[in-house]
């Protein structure tokens, strides 16, 4: 049999973690605007990434936190909030589709000065690498 | 234990964490294969209060802050 198989490599939202863009981040007591929390990611390819990110409100219960996963520099993913504290922190996880050149981040504020939106374990999964014949 | 469940619309996803409401919400995941929400039964742990800042010093560096007064 002759000839190249054409087409082109893609993402596929999965499970395998391809990048961690937070270990652990701080967003400063006062930022009630949203607030970039760990790394950018920067996608070389076309597909769906799945992305994954805990969080909770620092400095006690009951205050909205928000987050919110950004595309290209504008909110793309669901707004999230909890009135979670450090001892149950939600997860929260989209997919979200990129093509080469698109970048990833997640960014977080919360509603009252005196608490911090807290975001962790914020991180990329995909499948393992697929490709498609065009 | 963990309990998974599917969700169409806010309104499904509305009613179903309102029905339940004994358990806790852990985990929502909006994915190409579907919207989720997972719960647990298990307990929401103690919340652990921040250490307080603590200062370390000597005998004689205490007197000295002190001014040497017992």
């Amino acid at each position: 049999m002759g000839g190249n198989l054409r087409g082109g490599y893609s993402f596929l939202a999965g499970s395998t973690e391809i990048t961690r863009l937070i270990t652990a981040a701080y967003i400063a007591i006062g930022n009630l605007t949203p607030t970039k929390a760990g790394l950018t990611f920067t996608s070389n390819m076309n597909g769906v990434i799945r992305v994954t990110f805990d969080l909770w409100c620092n400095g006690g219960s009951g205050q909205t936190v928000y987050a919110q996963i950004y595309k290209n520099g504008a909110a793309n993913g669901t707004l999230r909030s909890t009135t979670n504290n450090g001892a149950s922190p939600v997860t929260f996880t989209e997919d979200i589709v990129v093509t080469p050149g698109s970048t990833v981040d997640i960014r977080a504020w919360a509603t009252n000065g005196s608490y911090a939106a807290m975001v962790a374990v914020g991180k990329i999964t995909i499948q393992n690498a697929t490709f498609s014949v065009a | 234990m963990k309990y998974k469940r599917q969700y169409e619309t806010k309104v499904d996803r509305d009613r179903i964490v309102s029905e339940n409401s004994e358990l806790r919400l852990i985990e929502e995941q909006n994915l190409l294969d579907g919207n989720f929400l997972v719960f647990t039964d298990e307990p929401e742990p103690p919340a652990v209060e921040p250490p307080r800042p603590m200062i370390i010093m000597t005998e004689q560096e205490y007197l000295a802050l002190v001014g040497n007064k017992p």
